[in-house]
């Protein structure tokens, strides 16, 4: 991350901490360490659509510290089959409260912060600043490559996760070191649209394997999908992973 | 020579299969495939394959696990297997 703790800058874990997550602190290479720098870990997730939703569920439930959660618009009915912060009773209100109220729930000892807004050019350096880690789950490759400018500046960690259909994407970005959303790119495919077709548990899945990335990534567990791509076709049950190659004449990250 | 072509993201939906195969003459290169790609496929794939002026096709293209690198991709081979990963952006 961009300012590593030393355990003795870590935040300690109370008992009610520890009865929370006993199950999770068991995990080989976690233990109370790993705890205490989830609880230190800043995340925006941006938006808490199908794929973010899930994402943010599981990263409140593993209890990172605080959520920066962005997300404009309010709740309509066509986001229930996916959107599964949203309730059928927010109808109508803002999507980012029904988020946040939904995470509260299931974990009061977080903090979270909800935007009313979908990162742009002019939002995405303040909301970058904030954390050590952004999940991008955007619908947008302008917002995505937007997002993406921006962690390259501040040279924060990006977990990059995306679907369509029944495919998943999932890829790492760490700047200087990985290829960046821009390397992999180069043009947005000039088909793409913001309505595409989604089973809500198809976008879990990927949202899920992002928070899973999350996870690893501020834990030190494991090995992350740095300068690969996880990809996935749930319609036969495919996975894959490829290797990613920087582009050097990348308009964003060439220089560093 | 035989190449297998497989398909993700919206490339798949356009090609509305997840993988075929080409018979293309000895010394056939990526552009090459490329091109006959999108003649069969039509223009929908055109404008996922094909370079826009000096940039990069929006697809990812992989000879088997090797991901391709402009401007001087690799020659083909019989029997090798090329990837298009269209990058897709459902959040």
């Amino acid at each position: 991350m961009t300012e590593p703790h030393t355990p003795s800058s870590l935040p300690p874990l109370t008992d009610a901490d520890r009865s929370r997550y006993e199950w999770q602190i068991s995990t080989a290479d976690l233990g109370e360490e790993g705890q205490r720098k989830l609880k230190a870990a800043r995340v925006l997730v941006s938006r808490t659509g199908g794929v973010g939703s899930a994402a943010a569920y599981y990263l409140a439930a593993a209890g990172v510290g605080q959520l920066l959660l962005a997300h404009g618009g309010a709740v309509r009915p066509s986001d229930l089959n996916r959107q599964i912060l949203m309730t059928t009773g927010a109808v109508g209100h803002p999507r980012v409260e029904s988020s946040a109220r939904r995470l509260r729930e299931l974990n009061p000892t977080i903090e979270i912060e909800a935007v009313p807004e979908n990162i742009t050019p002019h939002n995405a350096a303040s909301l970058i600043a904030k954390v050590d880690l952004v999940i991008n789950a955007a619908p947008l490759f302008e917002e995505r490559l937007a997002m993406n400018h921006e962690v390259v500046r501040q040279r924060k960690v990006m977990v990059d996760c995306a679907m369509y259909d029944f495919d998943a994407q999932v890829t790492t970005v760490i700047p200087g070191h990985t290829p960046c959303l821009a390397c992999i790119v180069s043009a947005p495919p000039p088909q793409w649209r913001r309505e595409f077709p989604v089973f809500g548990a198809v976008a879990g899945v990927v949202g899920t394997l992002g928070a899973v990335e999350a996870i690893k990534l501020l834990t030190g567990i494991g090995q992350p999908l740095t300068g690969r791509m996880l990809l996935a076709n749930l319609r036969d049950m495919t996975f894959r992973t490829l290797t990613l190659k920087r582009n050097p004449n990348c308009p964003v990250c060439r220089d560093l | 020579m035989k190449l297998t072509v497989s398909y993700s993201g919206m490339a798949r939906s356009v090609a509305r299969t997840a993988s075929e195969t080409f018979d293309l003459p000895a010394m056939t290169t990526l552009p090459d495939l490329l091109a006959q790609i999108a003649q069969r496929h039509g223009d929908k794939m055109a404008h996922l394959v094909t370079p826009a002026h000096e940039s990069l096709p929006s697809v990812l293209i992989f000879v088997g696990d090797e991901q391709v690198t402009w401007p001087s991709p690799p020659p083909l081979k019989d029997g090798d297997h090329i990837m298009l990963v269209s990058p897709i952006a459902g959040g």
